[in-house]
């Protein structure tokens, strides 16, 4: 019992930041929800191996990058088309503001588009991002390397 | 230092400046990774604003939902480590009682025991008996003593 109420502490505390992560990367509000739940059950069935090496922040981030990741591969062909026109648009009253449009983040491959976000939105560290997507911490980096310059070309 | 290695570590950079002093020195004499920095903050800016965050009903529901599936979760962990402890024990009854009665189907059964042990029980007190004696003494055929135990009964 005592294990489930430290854990409802966690998700009282990270339930929203997970959240946004996840929904940075899928971009859908419902996915997001569905994917948050999945992440923090599977938290809870691994909390047994989080040692607190890394904050539960980090560990949390990590599991939810893997999961929306593997979940964004799966469905590869339908999500990003779900874009909605509303994510990234550009308002007009604040043209010095890079806006990103889903068809910019469309030209991102979905590694790539996890790293940025881990790395834009979550300034998780390469070696997180690595472990957390399966790659080596070069890849993570390349990617990255890649999708900044992929965005940077959009707006010049 | 690279521009390259620098524009990998505007995160570290931003959120630590004072651990980055040699990186920080750079940007600012450096146009190309002024330039990068720049486009890294709007995105970062663009990150934060550009998406619709969830209301606090909403975050409060989800929260619920993920209570409930983690104490069913729990629920079923509790009930799938009693079945299993059931049917360890049913096992375990299961062969202790196996190995009674196989070991009486290799030998013997109970009723044929009760049988036997009154057969040689009859033995013991009528092996006294004179008759028997008599009988025996006059006959040399000893595998004739079932057929003395049926008259004797």
């Amino acid at each position: 019992m005592s294990q489930e109420n430290d854990f409802e502490q966690w998700i009282q505390k990270y339930h929203d930041m997970i959240y946004n992560v996840i929904y940075r990367l899928t971009a859908n509000k419902d996915d997001a929800q569905d994917l948050t739940q999945d992440v923090f059950l599977k938290a809870f069935k691994k909390k047994s191996t989080f040692r607190g090496e890394a904050s539960p922040k980090t560990w949390l981030t990590r599991i939810a990058l893997n999961h929306t990741y593997n979940f964004l591969n799966r469905n590869k062909t339908s999500r990003w088309n779900e874009f909605s026109e509303n994510n990234f648009q550009s308002k007009d009253d604040e043209p010095e503001k890079v806006q990103l449009k889903d068809e910019h983040l469309k030209t991102l491959s979905t590694l790539e588009k996890a790293v940025l976000v881990a790395r834009v939105y979550q300034d998780l560290p390469y070696k997180d991002i690595a472990i957390s997507l399966n790659t080596s911490e070069n890849s993570a980096k390349v990617s990255y390397h890649k999708a900044i310059k992929k965005l940077r070309k959009v707006f010049t | 230092m690279k521009c390259e290695d620098i524009q990998l570590s505007f995160a570290e950079i931003l959120s630590n400046p004072e651990n980055h002093k040699i990186e920080t020195e750079h940007i600012s004499t450096c146009d190309t990774c002024r330039e990068e920095l720049t486009f890294y903050k709007m995105m970062q800016a663009s990150f934060q604003e550009n998406f619709d965050s969830l209301s606090t009903e909403e975050s409060l529901k989800n929260q619920s939902r993920i209570l409930s599936k983690i104490r069913k979760n729990s629920f079923r962990k509790i009930q799938k480590y009693i079945i299993s402890a059931a049917a360890v024990l049913v096992l375990l009854f299961g062969s202790i009682f196996n190995l009674k009665t196989s070991d009486s189907n290799d030998f013997i059964t109970d009723d044929q025991w009760i049988l036997v042990n009154d057969f040689y029980s009859e033995i013991a007190t009528d092996i006294n008996d004179d008759a028997i004696l008599d009988y025996l003494t006059q006959s040399d055929d000893i595998d004739n003593l079932e057929e003395l135990l049926i008259s004797i009964n």
